[in-house]
């Protein structure tokens, strides 16, 4: 009867109202839940520290920033620098978003099933979040789609992680794998979190060149510069004496000598300001490792002709002398040695079975190239041979194998295997002068961003609003969902007013209209609170994680049901408030 | 000496409409004994309505005291007021004030529910007050598919469904043909002489001769208080 004071048709729309509008207000709720909680602190996962950014990129998904400043940045004493990349990519026809991890550690604390493998590796991670909504357990094979290339990479399920943050939504990979599913340049990844250095200070680092000064006596091969990954940045020849001075970013690099079957390095430095080394500075003793055979007896020279000892040990010989010129006698020949720092000189392809192949060498234009240093290196890294090539064709005897060729002609540089015995092989320069190097205007691009900055960033350029605004709005459609609950509970009041006035007038108290009329309500009120909580999360579950770039960040299902529950009640407080007219009672 | 069922003694009420003060009760003193039909008779706006609602404890007056079979109404606070009025009091509102969504026999039935009686004493209660009010057979239809009279029907079955002790009327036969006017007064007159008291309004001179005892207002204020029968006027 009850109900049926509150009229039949009235009560029907307000059901259904009330579902709609308690619904919209959950879905408001759980949006900006999400933004507020999810994306606005801690997009990515960075909770703290600094986010280094390209500052052109249009999102984090898309910001392409060396990965030799994480390298670097590790190296300085109290800085931790982590490197990773994002792909949103789809699973099953769901969004994911994908982390490569440069260093899986806190993955490895946070398992909840399986494990974290060392290395990198066809397996991923999932979060807890992701593994439920996925229904995907350790063991299990999957195919992600990458949204950089029309590639799809088969994975392996390797463990399930909870580490309590956003990142609960999200897949863990190798970072190797994560740049493969961004599409990322081999050396790049999409940000980099650093912890332990000012922001301000930081982005002064990584975006200033600095000079560095290299002085050294005449040497006939170069000095080449690599980066933490290796990387040829710089390659200068040291024929002639003197100071030689380059430009180059933030970073710690190795500067190596490398000359006719000699490979020295010769130091390793931190590159935070103009810095100047002096490669023939007299010092401590240098060491001279020759890969020859015991029987072979290398015999080394100083300048005045003083013979320096060597010793047979771990399978080569090895000498210590200061820095200098020097002449060593190995299997017949004589090779002039400039020994600066850790040098090694590898004569073994002279003796044994020799294979010869012919290496040609020339421009993008098929133009002859002159003068060039040619090293030869194995599959494993080690340096075979090296030697000066006065023209375009170089005829070289090495036992057979694989082998790798590289070709410098500063700042050019190229590589390519061959196989002894074979036809050798042709090896052009390219048109752009060492493309393995990141061009300074990269480092110039790169933003120092807080967490919250660098969240902004990429809500502001995939949607195109700002954060704060989204956040408005969001928080606007809350308030209006509020309101519209409360105007739903209004009216229907408004609709049964006269058949309640009837019940005051005929002497119902409030507590017989709250035993008769509201309790029911209420209990309207708060079975629909509950539909409608359950019908918001199962709508966040199809759409929200869309909406907010591929992260189901929302609250949990016991938060709806307590939001959706009180504003039920406080809505049915207000609507039940009687504006005593007519009568008092 | 009977004892009053209703003393007010100089009751004020006034309302503000459109800005206007428009004093509806003027320092009103009325005494209506017990077991007494009263017909409280005037023009529109004289104050008739506003004397009802005010003596049966629905509107607080401005000032005076009402006296409802010895309660002192408007000194006891609201629920316990609400709870005298409705143990003690029937009212029968001249817009009926039904329920259309329940049914008739419902609509009957709801001072028995605020009261929490069982559910069998209602039942027995309700067909005896549509007995009562010649409504037997219809218990089961809705306010809206009977005529004006038989809502009038409905809305005094629900006055005396639960006994009262006192029934506040107000125009129960407005917009009633003849016939039917006579046949609801009849009605009223059945309660009375059952032992109630009943209190009504009416503007019709006709139905006024039909009460023993007829009080006339005119401007809040009342005129007069006579018998019918002691100046020798016959219905």
């Amino acid at each position: 009867m009850a109900f049926r004071i509150l009229r039949t048709r009235a009560l029907l729309g307000f059901c259904l109202a009330l579902l709609a509008s308690l619904t919209m207000a959950d879905l408001a709720f759980a949006l900006l839940y999400g933004i507020s909680k999810g994306l606005g602190s801690s997009l990515g996962g960075f909770e703290g520290g600094v986010v280094i950014l390209q500052g052109g990129a249009k999102s984090v998904h898309t910001s392409r920033v060396p990965l030799s400043i994480a390298e670097s940045l590790r190296r300085i004493p109290g800085v931790e620098a982590q490197a990773v990349t994002l792909s949103p990519t789809t699973l099953y026809g769901r969004p994911l978003t994908v982390r490569g991890v440069m260093d899986m550690g806190e993955y490895a604390g946070g398992m909840v099933e399986g494990e974290a493998p060392k290395g990198s590796g066809p397996w991923i991670l999932l979060g807890e979040e992701a593994s439920r909504s996925l229904g995907l357990r350790v063991g299990s094979i999957i195919a992600l789609g990458s949204p950089s290339t029309p590639r799809t990479v088969l994975l392996r399920v390797s463990g399930i992680y909870r580490l309590g943050d956003m990142r609960d939504y999200e897949a863990a990979v190798p970072l190797g794998v994560g740049a493969e599913l961004s599409g990322l340049p081999w050396g790049m990844a999409s940000a980099i979190r650093v912890e332990g250095m000012a922001r301000e200070e930081l982005e002064k680092l990584v975006k200033t060149q600095y000079s560095l000064t290299i002085a050294h006596e005449t040497m006939r091969g170069y000095i080449t510069i690599l980066d933490p990954l290796n990387v040829q940045v710089a390659t200068l020849s040291a024929e002639k004496p003197g100071p030689k001075t380059i430009q180059l970013p933030f970073g710690y690099y190795t500067i190596i000598y490398r000359d006719s079957y000699i490979s020295a390095n010769l130091t390793s430095l931190m590159l935070m300001g103009d810095t100047s080394i002096n490669l023939s500075q007299p010092g401590n003793l240098q060491r001279l490792r020759v890969e020859a055979g015991e029987d072979q007896r290398p015999i080394l020279r100083g300048g005045d002709g003083k013979l320096i000892p060597g010793v047979w040990t771990e399978g080569s010989w090895l000498f210590e002398a200061p820095i200098g010129l020097y002449t060593l006698e190995v299997g017949g020949r004589e090779h002039l040695i400039p020994l600066m720092g850790e040098t090694t000189f590898n004569p073994k392809a002279i003796g044994g079975e020799l294979g010869r192949a012919e290496i040609r060498v020339q421009w993008q234009d098929g133009s002859e190239v002159k003068d060039y240093l040619i090293s030869i290196w194995r599959p494993d890294g080690t340096l075979v041979a090296s030697s000066r090539s006065p023209g375009t064709h170089t005829f070289i005897e090495l036992p057979p194998g694989e082998y790798e060729a590289e070709v410098s002609k500063p700042p050019y540089l190229a590589r390519a295997r061959f196989k002894i015995p074979g036809d050798g092989v042709n090896i052009v320069l390219p048109a752009v002068s060492n493309p393995g190097r990141i061009t300074p205007s990269l480092y110039q691009q790169l933003r120092a961003l807080s967490p919250i900055e660098a969240s902004s960033a990429t809500i502001t350029s995939l949607l195109g609003v700002t954060t704060t605004s989204l956040t408005a709005v969001t928080a606007l459609l809350t308030i209006l969902s509020a309101i519209s609950v409360i105007t739903i509970h209004r009216g229907l009041m408004r609709s049964a007013e006269d058949n309640i006035e009837v019940l005051r007038a005929l002497g119902a108290g409030r507590r017989q209209l709250l035993r008769m009329v509201w309790a029911k309500i209420l209990g309207l009120d708060l079975a629909f609170g509950l539909a409608s909580a359950n019908l918001a999360s199962l709508i966040q579950r199809q759409l929200l994680p869309v909406s907010i770039l591929g992260y189901g960040i929302q609250p949990s299902p016991f938060q709806t049901t307590i939001y959706s529950m009180i504003l039920a009640t406080a809505s049915w407080l207000i609507s039940t408030r009687h504006r005593g007219e007519e009568w008092e009672g | 000496m009977r004892e009053s069922a209703l003393e007010l003694e100089k009751v004020s009420k006034a309302y503000r409409t459109g800005g206007l003060r428009v004093e509806a009760l003027r320092d009103v003193n009325l005494r209506v004994l017990r077991g007494e039909m009263t017909c409280i008779m005037g023009p529109s706006g004289s104050g008739k309505t506003t004397l009802l609602k005010v003596s049966s404890g629905l509107l607080r007056p401005d000032s005076g005291t009402v006296i409802l079979l010895g309660l002192e109404l408007y000194s006891m606070g609201l629920e316990e007021r609400i709870n005298a009025r409705r143990r003690l009091t029937s009212f029968m509102f001249q817009e009926d004030l039904l329920i259309d969504t329940l049914s008739i026999r419902e609509n009957v039935e709801l001072p028995l529910i605020l009261e929490g009686y069982p559910r069998r004493m209602r039942a027995e209660a309700v067909d005896r007050a549509l007995e009562e009010v010649g409504l037997g057979g219809l218990g089961d239809r809705r306010p809206m598919e009977v005529s004006g009279g038989e809502r009038r029907r409905v809305s005094l079955a629900r006055c005396l469904v639960k006994s009262p002790m006192v029934i506040f009327a107000d125009e129960p036969t407005s917009n009633l043909d003849t016939e039917t006017a006579e046949a609801m007064f009849n009605l009223l007159k059945d309660i009375n002489k059952n032992g109630a008291t009943v209190i009504f309004t009416t503007h019709d001179p006709r139905i006024a001769r039909l009460a023993g005892n007829v009080i006339t207002m005119r401007d809040g204020k009342i005129q007069g208080e006579f018998k019918w029968n002691t100046i020798g006027v016959e219905p």
